[in-house]
């Protein structure tokens, strides 16, 4: 059962460099910016973006899981900028079990200055304290070094290597799990 | 083969010592009171646990669930155990193969044959390409049927499920194996 005060209400998250905020279908754009990237999308499950309707069927998804409460991404503003750079935040939230699988995606224009550790970090530590989690998990592609990168700087483990479990873009791609505990959590 | 095929029946395999027939609601009801709580968590798939928002709805409108199978004694007609094929993902070709018995020393082997039945029939009949199961780290019978059925341990998930039945406890937490079988490494 959706938990509908935390999502509903999603609270912005602010760090150094960036702001986390709900997103907007004024996004449009800047997600179909990024999206529309194969070299961004390559390690992602979801489709290349072709038009900007994809970017805003993406955004009506979000919004429409943040009004029922349940857990969707915020969007990365840039601070000295102002620029929406990129999405991360919660995918699936078992309650039962109180764990949760985060994921995020950035423009290639940002990548390697350290945002997506620094969101994550602040997504990290928002499961545990809002969200009363015990294990926070992430699944990325075992070709995607840049995201295992981010993980283990964000704290997490390595648990294993599942094999073909996901078919994406025509192959089956095997992946890699990380996580990290609410008792190993030092922020 | 349409998914929705086996989503209400489920046909009987037979092995040599074991009978996977569709599990009859009282012996359901009978097994589940011999279980250990953990085991019977496992059994559940996650969908069953979850109540559908939709949110829930959009990611599980591709994933199925297939109704269990009793793992019957073939010559007594005894239950020992159960298995499922539960959150089937279409789009990845990949299912859960959920299973639990009674922890009797004879009930090791016909797990050990169902598996072989299930896997079998997911790999033939299904069409599935990869199955995997979540045994409770520590238990080597579990973890045993599934290597013994020719699943490779990939991964050790830490603190993955919440044993809550001790009430006025806190939460204990337990570590889980993720056992799976590729259908390219699957021997027939
Ligand atoms: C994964 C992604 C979000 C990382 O974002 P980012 O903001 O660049 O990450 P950070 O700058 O915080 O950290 C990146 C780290 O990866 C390292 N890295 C980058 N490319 C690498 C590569 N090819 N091999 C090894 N390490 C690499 C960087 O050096 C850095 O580590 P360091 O700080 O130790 O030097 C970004 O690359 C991206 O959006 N990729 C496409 C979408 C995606 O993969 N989403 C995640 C799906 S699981």
């Amino acid at each position: 059962m959706a938990n509908t005060s935390i999502f509903t209400d999603l609270p912005t998250l602010e760090t150094e460099r960036l702001i986390l905020r709900p997103p907007r279908m004024e996004d449009d754009e800047s997600v179909f910016a990024y999206a529309s990237d194969p070299v961004v999308s390559m390690h992602t499950v979801w489709e290349t973006h072709r038009t900007i309707d994809d970017s805003r069927s993406f955004l009506a998804m979000m919004l429409e899981f943040l009004k029922h409460g349940e857990p969707a991404s915020w969007a990365f503003v840039e601070r000295s900028t102002g620029r929406m750079i990129g999405t991360g935040g919660f995918g699936s939230w078992n309650q039962q079990h109180a764990r949760a699988e985060i994921g995020y995606t950035l423009g290639r224009s940002w990548w390697n200055m350290g945002y997506t550790t620094e969101a994550t970090r602040a997504i990290i530590a928002f499961g545990f304290s809002r969200l009363s989690l015990n294990r926070i998990e992430a699944y990325c592609f075992v070709e995607n070094h840049a995201s295992a990168r981010v993980l283990l700087k964000c704290g997490m483990q390595p648990e294993g290597l599942l094999r073909e479990r996901i078919h994406s873009k025509g192959a089956y791609r095997d992946l890699n799990v990380f996580s990290v505990l609410r008792s190993e959590w030092a922020p | 083969m349409t998914t929705s095929d086996f989503q209400h029946d489920i046909p009987r395999l037979t092995g040599d010592a074991v009978l996977l027939a569709p599990l009859a609601e009282r012996d359901r009801r009978e097994l589940e009171g011999q279980l250990p709580e953990s085991s019977r968590r496992l059994l559940q798939s996650e969908n069953d646990a979850q109540p559908m928002s939709p949110a829930s709805f959009f990611v599980q409108a591709g994933i199925q669930s297939l109704p269990p199978w009793g793992i019957y004694n073939r010559h007594s007609a005894r239950l020992s155990g159960i298995c499922r094929f539960a959150a089937w993902h279409l789009q990845h070709r990949r299912a859960e193969l959920a299973f639990a018995a009674d922890g009797s020393p004879r009930s090791e082997g016909l797990l050990l044959e169902a598996l072989r039945l299930a896997i079998r029939f997911g790999f033939t009949t299904l069409e599935i390409n990869r199955i995997e199961s979540f045994c409770l780290a520590g238990n080597p019978a579990t973890s045993g049927a599934a290597q013994g059925a020719g699943m490779t341990r990939e991964a050790l998930l830490r603190g993955y499920v919440r044993d809550d039945d001790h009430s006025g406890n806190r939460p204990a937490w337990h570590d889980v194996q993720l056992f799976a079988i590729l259908r390219s490494q699957w021997s027939g």
